[in-house]
């Protein structure tokens, strides 16, 4: 429907119709996009990280591949008064692929494994450093802060 | 807190030495605080969060975001002494 609206100027109703919709999506991807941001500025468990944001990167190549679909479909659009419709969708385009990217990124990060540990030898290890009294502790969450505190 | 945290003086040293920026150093910290001060027992005694049954460790895995990229942070801690209200913090790899 939107493609056949685009295609012919006359169908203005529609095509306005169209950008509030696109730009109903952007708003959506804006979100999502600050909830992620929350998220990692808090700090999340890796695992519940990848169950959450998994499906959201399926969908998200989901959204991207039927984007490019109608992106072509209404390629011949521009200088027509169906402008305004090619534009919002180019920036939901837009919009979704920077976050895609990010998004991506982050979950392949959080699903690889571990670096791999000798248990062996850091039981040793750490045994012998309690033993050695090269443990130490902090009162309090804010002496923790304070006594982990790099040098700057 | 629920429980009083040891570190290894090499893995607080470690720690000190991240390039983060104040804020990613607080994240740090609540990372510290949720996985091991505040740890509940149902992630403490997961199998999924452990080497093995007769482990003494467990460990957590977090992602965050500081200075524009994504960090991870990976703790071992040893929690033989729970009982006593006590978490060794063993081993930690943040990059």
């Amino acid at each position: 429907v939107v493609s056949e609206a685009v295609a012919n100027d006359r169908f203005g109703e529609a095509i306005r119709l169209g950008v509030g919709i696109v730009h109903e999506f952007r708003e959506s991807v804006a979100r999502m996009c600050r909830e992620f941001d929350d998220d990692l500025a808090k700090g999340v468990e890796a695992r519940s990280f990848v169950r959450t944001y998994g499906q959201l990167l399926r969908d998200t190549d989901e959204l991207l591949v039927q984007l490019g679909r109608l992106l072509e479909e209404i390629a011949g659009a521009e200088g027509t008064a169906a402008e305004s419709f090619v534009t919002e969708m180019r920036l939901l385009e837009e919009d979704t692929g920077a976050f895609r990217v990010r998004l991506a990124e982050a979950l392949s990060l959080a699903s690889q494994p571990p670096v791999p540990v000798d248990w062996d030898r850091l039981k040793e290890e750490s045994d012998a450093d309690f033993a050695a009294g090269r443990f130490t502790t902090f009162e309090t969450p804010e002496d923790m802060l304070k006594g982990l505190a790099g040098r700057d | 807190v629920r429980y009083r945290l040891e570190f290894r003086e090499s893995v607080r040293d470690y720690l000190r030495g991240l390039p983060l920026s104040r804020a990613g150093r607080v994240r740090l910290n609540a990372a510290l605080i949720e996985g091991a001060a505040e740890v509940p027992d149902w992630f403490r005694t997961d199998p999924a969060n452990r080497p093995g049954p007769t482990s003494p460790y467990y460990y957590f895995f977090r992602i965050f975001e500081d200075g524009g990229r994504f960090w991870t942070l990976f703790v071992v801690i040893d929690d033989s002494t729970a009982a006593y209200g006590v978490l060794r913090i063993v081993y930690a790899d943040c990059h």
